[in-house]
């Protein structure tokens, strides 16, 4: 099913593009631009979309989620507000909901986005310091 | 980031060496480093003058 609505989001997405371009043509008039533009938001929502699938693998529980945000991507995608790649829910492990962090599956992925997590932080404020 | 990064990497491998289920090609700990980079890309598109 999640396949099918990739799908059927890859197949609207041109549709998708062309309101936006339209909106945003007035501020980004050069067709490069709009280019550039275009293939940002393109590459996200791809790399997104194959994330999904491992995501799926490690975290199978975590599909109805994901599932039914696919389906919102597509209901908004003809609307004058669609939900951009930047605004698309990630689900990583720490922000499931708490039946969901508690299966098996779950409690390992959670142990690693700590740890990174905090490794990130670490280097975050590594760098700041360094600009001081 | 990339010594924890590589430590768990390692206990990933120790895991598949001790017969531990195959999920996926992709290991555990690079299915989450690319959901942090993901989630950044995120933020720093808000921060764009235009909408990803």
């Amino acid at each position: 099913m999640y396949q099918n609505l990739c799908l059927s989001l890859s197949n609207i997405n041109s549709r998708q593009t062309l309101a936006y371009e339209i909106t945003v043509m007035k501020k980004y008039e050069t067709q490069k631009q709009l280019a550039d533009l275009e293939e940002k938001r393109h590459g996200l929502f791809h790399c997104i979309t194959q994330w999904r699938e491992i995501q799926l693998a490690y975290i199978p529980a975590a599909g109805l989620l994901v599932t039914t945000t696919a389906s919102e991507v597509l209901l908004h995608s003809a609307s004058e507000n669609p939900l951009f790649a930047k605004n698309i829910p990630l689900f990583l492990p720490s922000s499931l909901p708490s039946d969901i962090r508690s299966t098996r599956s779950c409690t390992q992925s959670m142990g690693h986005e700590a740890a990174l997590r905090e490794a990130q932080a670490d280097d975050t404020l590594a760098d700041i310091r360094h600009s001081l | 980031m990339q010594d924890v990064r590589l430590e768990l990497a390692k206990s990933d491998s120790n895991l598949a060496a001790q017969g531990g289920p195959f999920i996926h090609k992709t290991s555990l700990t690079s299915f989450i480093t690319r959901g942090l980079e993901l989630e950044e890309q995120q933020y720093v598109s808000e921060s764009l003058p235009f909408t990803l």
